[in-house]
């Protein structure tokens, strides 16, 4: 039995639920900023994207493409909410529905032809309902192939707003025509590596022999490229969760400018963690890997450890991030990215016995019980007083999938 | 393009069917506007108080009208205008 797969992608979707949301936005370019005052194109909207606009684009560039641009905040607590209603909108027609980023799933319909009908037309019935669901300016992609690269191929080149089918009659030639850059798990680096070897297509890979890509690209890389130039699914979308809870945390913020100001640092790190911490306890885990990455101007510093103890408050860990790690580093360039992370996560408790793990799990108890209550930062550490905080929001990738119950 | 936080309290009517409401008119500032499109409805939550927020337009204006369901007030966010 060949597998049947959905891949459903909302055009532009941050953008796009942008102009559903206010009419006068329709049909006009329109880049989305992570908050006002940032610099950085986060999304573009169709007519921008037109007009040559990349997501990633700096503002003053995107600016010179399109001088009418239209810079908007993004509002990650409409997008979150417009995923959760996406996703009651594929479990209507899909009993397996795999939410693989805020604007894109996959839709295993294997076994259900019965129900489905004619793919094409069951595509279609999915986009109508979304666009009743979302509004009528929501319009999407649907990929259907017989894996999840090919579905999510079929999903990224159809025209927007349409479906497209790849099957063993249109294979070859979607393999030579797609570029790299279309092929999910194929990152920038290797796409390079691959255009060095005058290699720009998937099909192109089966004119190369086995030690060849070895030589180049390593035994995995190489046996990863064998499949994508045959349209075979990768391990990047066979590797399911080892478990049914997040196995790590993590949070990243880009600061407005470079800094060398030691407090921002310190200040910056403790917010993030503290937002780290909330999550792993909100889930009631414990971690026992821990870290901390720095980036400056195309430099980056990190350090991470894995402990003989279970870890979940933010007194025990961040000493041990910032004295630990982060100051025995002879700090050589600014900083504009932060990032910590707490790996190794499992549902342990009570992580430790010791009196003071006692005495931190009760406040942290407390602190929780009131922001679960009242909102996120009702409460928090007083170090953390006197600058604005950083609040938590969602990306794109939805790396906390598990947590917001997607 | 822009917009402004406002943040006040407004009053909102509308009408409730097939289980939904679906405000038709708010008072703001001793003005009546009549709303002529529901573009969005968005749920949110800050902690445990669950909210709804409208997006609603009056004509080439959006306004984003907020419903906390626990204290049952309206407040009117923030207005886009072109």
């Amino acid at each position: 039995m060949e597998r049947i797969i959905f891949h459903v992608d909302v055009n532009s979707y941050f953008a796009t639920i942008m102009q559903q949301e206010n009419p006068a936005l329709r049909g006009k370019p329109i880049g989305i900023l992570k908050s006002a005052g940032r610099t950085c194109v986060i999304a573009a909207s169709k007519e921008a994207k037109k007009l040559g606009i990349k997501t990633g684009e700096r503002l003053r560039e995107a600016k010179v493409k399109a001088p009418d641009l239209i810079t908007i905040p993004a509002q990650f607590d409409i997008y979150l909410d417009c995923t959760h209603r996406l996703k009651k909108v594929f479990r209507e027609f899909c009993p397996k529905v795999d939410i693989f980023s805020l604007d894109e799933a996959f839709l295993e319909l294997t076994n259900c032809e019965e129900i489905m009908g004619e793919p094409i037309s069951y595509a279609q019935k999915i986009q109508s309902a979304i666009k009743k669901e979302l509004g009528s300016w929501v319009t999407c992609n649907v990929g259907i192939s017989h894996n999840k690269l090919l579905a999510k191929m079929a999903g990224e080149i159809a025209p927007k707003g349409s479906v497209l089918v790849i099957d063993q009659s249109n294979l070859d030639s979607i393999l030579s025509t797609v570029e790299f850059a279309d092929v999910c798990g194929v990152g920038w680096a290797l796409s390079k590596k691959l255009s060095f070897l005058g290699v720009t297509h998937p099909y192109q890979i089966n004119f190369l022999d086995d030690a060849l890509l070895s030589a180049h690209f390593g035994p995995f890389w190489s046996k990863e490229l064998r499949k994508i130039g045959q349209g075979k699914e990768t391990h990047f979308f066979m590797h399911a969760p080892k478990t049914d809870y997040m196995q790590s945390v993590g949070r990243t913020i880009t600061g407005y400018k470079l800094t060398d100001d030691e407090d921002v640092i310190r200040r910056t790190l403790l917010n993030l963690l503290e937002e780290a911490t909330y999550k792993i306890r909100h889930m009631d885990l414990a971690g026992r890997h821990i870290g901390v990455s720095l980036w400056g101007h195309e430099r980056h510093w990190g350090a991470h450890k894995t402990l003989k103890f279970w870890v979940r408050h933010t007194s025990e860990i961040f000493p041990l991030l910032y004295e630990g790690m982060y100051k025995q580093w002879q700090r050589d360039f600014p900083i504009i990215k932060f990032g910590v992370f707490v790996g190794g996560l499992e549902p342990v408790f009570p992580t430790s016995l010791l009196p003071e793990a006692h005495k931190n799990e009760k406040i942290s108890r407390a602190s929780d019980a009131i922001n679960n209550r009242f909102g996120r930062f009702t409460v928090y550490p007083a170090t953390l007083l006197g600058q604005p905080l950083i609040r938590p929001e969602v990306t794109g990738y939805l790396g906390d999938k598990t947590y917001l119950g997607l | 393009m822009g917009f402004q936080t406002i943040g006040e309290k407004v009053i909102v009517a509308g009408v409730y069917t097939g289980a939904k409401f679906y405000p038709k008119k708010f008072l703001w500032q001793k003005q009546t506007y009549l709303i002529e499109k529901i573009t969005l409805v968005t749920d949110m939550h800050e902690g445990q108080t669950k909210k709804r927020m409208y997006s609603v337009t009056v004509g080439s204006n959006l306004y984003r009208l907020v419903f906390n369901r626990d204290s049952e007030v309206w407040v009117l966010e923030e207005v886009w205008s072109e």
